[in-house]
């Protein structure tokens, strides 16, 4: 008799087999749900896909190279409802970033982790020292990548209006934030100095520049002086150059290095010129189709004079800086403003864009004669209005190889005022500026993503309803039983 | 096949004339009813960020944990201790066959009693006088969601009772069984996070596979209408793991 024909050989080779079946099996799915866990798709059945990300989003987190840690504060139990409300929607917008993050091997480069600071002393000491967070903050969430980090406060998440939280922006904060920590190669802000300028660590409410300059530090922005009579040019790092309020002439070689700046290094420059003062930059505006001259822009109408002599300026063309304030019906606090307009003396560019930002009022004029008393509108030497009050002139670079390089920009305003300390928070100067920012760094993607409005969920449900509406949930169960009843009467018959 | 279309209708016809399917059902319309009043109740005390019906699902652990015991316990349990099996087995029908018949017999029961809970939203919509509490109620998408995380979750549950039941031949012990191992795969991922460890910085390995089989981060993404492929894979594949085990226990048992 051979061994396999012995029952209890044959019983264990059947074990074995039964095992190894077992394991080949577990195996398997193991592996399966390895490379599901890895690869995956998600759908949104929601109207307006209320929980995914928006296109601009997906697009920037598609070109992440580094990885961002994401730190969020849990809310301890005792937390108010507000509190854990807000770490409910912000937790549930960055599982969308972690899983959308994705590379193609599977891990995410956005990694969210979520502190518990009575529990995870290592963490919570981290956060103090290395974020800077006060050890007493409630809500905290920090973006790092690499040395830079940005904490995102709760005010960010939220657009408020006279009735309180009126959409959430969560995913404008965070993608902003990303965007800002993942730059590594950020360029600087120079501010030019040596003509009297605006200055960036000046509080003065009229001249002082430190709020815009405060906002730029906020997003990570680096900000230096640049004095063009030290340096032979502008420096390569240079990621636009902001002109605000000269009050004495730029000197032709510093006007030299800033015409290469823009037109050799594909440059991004900011003017906020003063009426009144002549500013020595005629030639390379010329050169860029614009045109400033020394008038002054004077509102007839009452309906667009602030307090104080402001003009309220809401005439807005269509262009992305100003999309937003066109589409809210917002307006911008201005100051005594000098025309900026189209040279149309300038040769013909057809690479060169040009276009006006926001206009007076139609009853406004731009004076010439602005010293001789009293002012009036002269057909002859005076322009009649709306009067173009900040222009745009970008050239491209040329499409090569199918790509379209981005080339120089220029911005004009015919004012400095409107960004200074006092002006900068009043109407929707401090969102033109956000706006023109990020268009002028290219980033203006950004600037478009909307925010969610807060969806709430009530019933109006009085006492009785609620009782009525028992009732009638009971009709499905007495259904039921009346069919069990029937059945077993039927089967007993 | 054609053994085991026999053996299926035959769980089917068994399921459909048992009084006992009834008492099960109406017990169990009467404690899911009750459960949507509260929602209900919930909505119109208070705001809330999302609609009734996800808060619904929330609570869907309840019906599991005593229905899916309750339905599956005496499935082969039941069959050993009377003998039947042996005698099965001696038919053409494979093992595999009888398992299947089993598992899905249980499963359609599992699938018609939630199924039946679809009529609530639409009662007390017709019965609400507000067109725009009517919308509130009858949202699709988290409805859509969850019936379809009940489903696929379902699967595996049902799976793991009657894996349970074969391991055993008291119904009792394949109940508490299969309520022990509901309540590790469905609760344990959450209770992890509330044990009391001063550190877990040790557990880190341990985030991304937790992660992966969390049930309630399934069910809030199923529920709020988003729909993801994971759990198709996670709960599907377990549930033919779990098949395919029972399977050879009833070879070696019977």
């Amino acid at each position: 008799m051979s061994r396999m024909e012995e029952f209890s050989y044959a019983r264990w080779v059947l074990r074995i087999n039964r095992l190894v079946q077992v394991i080949l099996f577990i195996s398997l799915v193991a592996a399966v749900n390895y490379i599901a866990s890895h690869n995956f798709e998600r759908v949104d059945l929601t109207r307006n896909n209320r929980y995914s990300l928006s296109a601009e989003t997906l697009a920037y987190l598609e070109q992440i190279q580094q990885p961002v840690r994401i730190i969020v504060t849990t809310p301890p139990e005792s937390a108010p409802e507000e509190m854990r409300f807000i770490f409910r929607q912000v937790s549930r917008l960055l599982r969308e970033y972690e899983l959308e993050s994705r590379t193609k091997g599977g891990e995410s480069m956005i990694d969210v982790e979520y502190v518990n600071v009575y529990r995870q002393s290592d963490k919570a000491e981290e956060l103090v020292n290395k974020f800077g967070i006060s050890p007493d903050q409630d809500n905290v969430i920090v973006v790092a990548s690499g040395d830079r980090y940005k904490q995102i406060l709760p005010l960010d998440m939220w657009k408020t209006d006279e009735g309180g939280v009126s959409a959430f922006q969560g995913e404008q904060a965070f993608t902003s934030a990303i965007l800002d920590v993942t730059n590594q190669n950020a360029k600087t802000i120079y501010h030019l100095l040596g003509h009297g300028e605006m200055r960036a660590d000046d509080v003065d409410p009229l001249r002082g520049f430190s709020r815009v300059s405060y906002y730029l530090r906020q997003r990570n922005f680096k900000q230096e002086p640049l004095d063009l009579m030290e340096v032979p040019k502008v420096p390569e790092d240079a990621g636009l150059v902001i002109i605000a309020g000269p009050q004495t002439q730029l000197l032709p070689p510093e006007q030299e290095k800033l015409r290469r700046y823009l037109t050799e290094d594909n440059g991004r420059m900011l003017v906020l010129l003063e009426p009144g003062n002549p500013h020595g930059l005629d030639d390379l505006f010329y050169d860029w189709g614009i045109m400033s001259d020394d008038m002054i822009v004077l509102e007839a109408s009452n309906e667009f004079i602030a307090s104080e002599g402001d003009s309220l300026v809401g005439n807005f063309t269509e262009h992305p800086v100003t999309k937003i304030l066109r589409d809210n019906k917002l307006k911008v606090l201005v100051g005594l403003s000098r025309p900026v307009r189209p040279d149309l003396g300038a040769p013909i560019d057809n690479s060169l864009e040009i276009t006006p930002l926001m206009a007076s009022s139609p009853n406004s004029w731009a004076e010439r004669d602005y010293l001789r008393k009293p002012l009036q509108y002269n057909e002859e030497t005076d322009l009649a209005g709306p009067i173009p009050l900040a222009m745009v002139s970008e050239r491209s670079a040329g499409s090569r190889f199918g790509l379209n390089i981005p080339g120089g920009k220029l911005v004009v305003f015919g004012n400095a005022g409107m960004f200074s300390n006092n002006r900068f928070p009043a109407a929707a100067n401090e969102t033109l500026f956000h706006n023109l920012i990020h268009w002028i760094l290219d980033q203006e993607s950004l600037v478009n993503i909307e925010p969610r409005k807060l969806e709430n969920y009530k019933l109006s449900l009085s006492r009785q309803d609620l009782i009525d509406t028992g009732l009638r949930l009971l009709i499905l169960p007495g259904a039921v039983a009346l069919l069990g009843v029937m059945i077993t009467f039927i089967r007993r018959r | 096949m054609r053994h085991f279309l026999t053996l299926f209708s035959h769980e089917l016809r068994m399921l459909l004339i048992a009084p006992a399917t009834y008492v099960a059902s109406v017990l169990f319309l009467l404690l899911m009813g009750l459960i949507y009043l509260l929602v209900l109740n919930e909505a119109g005390a208070r705001e809330a960020d999302l609609p009734p019906s996800v808060l619904f699902f929330q609570v869907f652990w309840i019906p599991v944990f005593f229905m899916v015991p309750l339905l599956t316990m005496r499935s082969i349990a039941e069959e050993r201790r009377l003998g039947t099996l042996e005698t099965l087995m001696t038919t053409p029908a494979t093992a595999i066959q009888v398992v299947l018949s089993k598992f899905l017999g249980a499963y359609v029961f599992y699938l018609m009693l939630w199924g039946l809970t679809i009529c609530f939203p639409f009662i007390v919509a017709y019965g609400l006088p507000g067109t725009a509490d009517r919308a509130v109620v009858l949202e699709l998408a988290p409805m859509l969601g969850g019936y379809l995380f009940v489903a696929l979750s379902g699967a595996l549950y049902i799976a793991l009772g009657i894996f349970a039941s074969s391991l055993t031949r008291s119904q009792l012990v394949a109940g508490m069984l299969s309520f022990s191992m509901l309540f590790i795969i469905i609760i344990s991922g959450q209770l992890l996070l509330r044990l009391p460890i001063q550190d877990y910085s040790w557990m880190t390995w341990l985030e991304s596979p937790l992660e992966y089989i969390r049930t309630f981060k399934h069910l809030e993404d199923f529920s709020r209408g988003v729909i993801d492929s994971r759990p198709f894979v996670l709960y599907l594949s377990n549930a033919a793991l779990l098949l395919g085990i029972t399977t050879l226990v009833v070879e070696s048992k019977a």
